[in-house]
């Protein structure tokens, strides 16, 4: 479960530090998720735009705070920022925009109250589309910003694409969400989206500068030395050095993705996050977990209309539902996480 | 972490190697069907020729796992001792497994059977969750009981003027009930209630309307 650099649980400070590490593009990776009080980070992507992240970014938070956390919802998404506007919050003044330009250092200072009890929003807003992207050194800041937010959860609202921001922001979360419909095109951009984040974790889990520079030529599809899958590039570092091997190998185990596929509209759409999970398995050897799935519904349609999540807008709404469904399953995870830490490491998977 | 084509009839059906009869059962059909040509999940990852070969490894997997004395050998070659002995297989032992290793279906299944167990208010759209849920098809359930798919439909989306009087829709939901393995009883209770009131209502709406 642990983003932490494979065999060093633990190792890693969630304390900010003075000395500000190189703008190295492993900076961001190295962050490791809370394990104590602080904030549970929730990331919602999937590689493909209209998946229907926002929504279930914006109603998972509605949801938690409605269950009685302290819930931060953060729009990352630059260049397509809507968070806002599906919690009923009107255009902001203020917006993480403020942060990445260094305007604002002090992220608290851009939350803003929205209409449902228990859930702040940090709203991005389309300010500067020139500059939109952070820099490395502002993402780290970001990142590490974000675990010191006072909060339960801090829910992150991803862009689409596959931009090393957005890998990051996916990969420092406890648990990383990825939004699937039933259709090809999404299907394959969340292939794509899952192989560049597993590909970056395991070049940041990596020590070696050879080992290293061999996922990055792996990650190029049509890379010469003929490696096509992760099972094939396990071989070649195990051939090359027996320990990175293992810690590849402990990469590819703690890596858990969770599924959510959304609009289903019939029984076999269910099964697709089975089967996206059983291909993950046989093709890149990490195993998701299939968290949950949302119906297509018109009251979600109406719900956005209104500029209300579903979860406030119709509790009863068979979307509503399963979106609470899911949102349980999340508080079930972190309390299975804390038992998990309590009884010390070593007991998972069985 | 192996390729498909050394992995143990276990990975290959991803259930624990202590996976009884019936989860074995449960975790064929949801695997297999990722690998039918086309799949939504897996065409554009596997070429035709790694499907077949998948599908192939899937199918007999599923045939000695199934088989008492060859899923003994099996593991008897492996050297696995998952604690069931081909008795206490055949033996019911209730619910569903518990604990870390247990399949990845029964982990979705956790707290949607707490719905499910919900006392009290059925209707249309609950009906539909716990189909969904099991992985049938309005169609299927069709099929089964000879109702028209249109009725089915009105059911759960509860559009009580398109189902006929209150006798034939009380048998088309404890059909339907059945179909899906859940007991009519409550069921039925549930969803006629609200099929009375939204019918009393428009009785009254009538009642009003005439009176203007």
């Amino acid at each position: 479960m642990a983003y932490t650099r494979s065999g060093t649980k633990g190792g890693c400070p969630t304390e900010p530090t003075t000395t500000q590490r190189p703008a190295d593009a492993a900076g961001a990776g190295r962050v490791s998720p809370a394990r104590d009080g602080s904030a549970q980070i929730v990331s919602v992507g999937g590689g493909k735009g209209g998946v229907g992240k926002t929504f279930v970014a914006a109603n998972l938070a509605a949801a938690l705070a409605r269950q009685g956390m302290r819930v931060v919802a953060v729009d990352v998404d630059l260049e397509g920022a809507n968070l806002h506007t599906c919690l009923g919050v009107p255009l902001p003044n203020k917006s993480l925009a403020d942060f990445v330009a260094q305007r604002e250092d002090d992220l608290a200072k851009l939350l803003i109250d929205t209409p449902i009890d228990g859930l702040e929003i940090i709203a991005a807003t389309q300010a500067n589309l020139a500059g939109a992207q952070p820099s490395q050194l502002r993402r780290v800041r970001l990142i590490r910003s974000l675990r010191r937010l006072d909060a339960d959860y801090v829910i992150v609202d991803l862009g689409a694409g596959t931009h090393l921001s957005v890998l990051d922001y996916f990969l420092v979360a406890n648990e990383g969400l990825v939004v699937v419909r039933p259709e090809p095109t999404s299907v394959e951009n969340a292939y794509t989206f899952l192989r560049a984040a597993f590909y970056r974790r395991l070049r940041l889990a990596m020590v070696g500068h050879g080992v290293r520079q061999l996922v990055t030529q792996a990650m190029d599809q049509r890379n010469e030395r003929g490696i096509r899958t992760p099972l094939d590039l396990l071989h070649e570092i195990e051939a090359l050095d027996p320990v990175e091997g293992a810690r590849f190998t402990d990469t590819m185990r703690e890596f858990r993705p969770k599924i959510v596929v959304n609009e289903v509209r019939t029984a076999e759409d269910v099964k697709l996050g089975f089967g996206v999970g059983s291909v993950c398995k046989k093709y890149f050897g990490f195993e998701p977990e299939y968290l949950g799935y949302v119906n297509h519904d018109e009251a979600a349609r109406r719900s956005v209309a209104e500029k209300r999540p579903l979860v406030e807008f119709s509790e009863s709404a068979d979307a509503s539902v399963y979106l609470q469904r899911i949102a349980r399953k999340l508080l079930g995870m972190r309390d299975r996480v804390s038992r998990e830490a309590a009884s010390g490491p070593g007991i998972d998977g069985g | 972490m192996k390729p498909v084509e050394e992995q143990s009839h276990y990975d290959v059906l991803e259930v624990p190697a202590t996976a009884r009869r019936d989860e074995i059962e449960h975790a064929y059909p949801l695997v297999r069907a990722a690998y039918e040509p086309g799949a939504l999940a897996s065409y554009s990852v596997f070429g035709s020729d790694e499907v077949a070969q998948i599908c192939e490894r899937i199918d007999a997997a599923y045939q000695v796992l199934t088989n008492d004395e060859a899923r003994q050998r099996y593991d008897a070659l492996l050297g696995i001792d998952n604690g069931l002995p081909a008795v206490e297989q055949e033996s019911d032992t209730g619910g569903p497994s518990e604990g870390p290793g247990a399949a990845a279906p029964a982990a979705l299944d956790d707290l949607d059977e707490v719905e499910d167990e919900e006392p009290g208010d059925w209707d249309g759209s609950k009906l539909r969750r716990a189909r969904m849920r099991r992985g049938i098809e309005i169609s299927a359930i069709a099929e089964i009981t000879k109702i028209n798919p249109n009725y089915l439909r009105a059911i759960e989306e509860g559009a009580y003027v398109e189902l006929p009087a209150a006798v034939y829709t009380r048998g088309f939901v404890t059909a339907y009930a059945r179909t899906i393995d859940i007991d009519p009883e409550a069921v039925v209770r549930g969803f006629m209630a609200h099929f009375e009131e939204a019918r009393s209502e428009r009785r009254r709406g009538r009642l009003l309307s005439g009176r203007r």
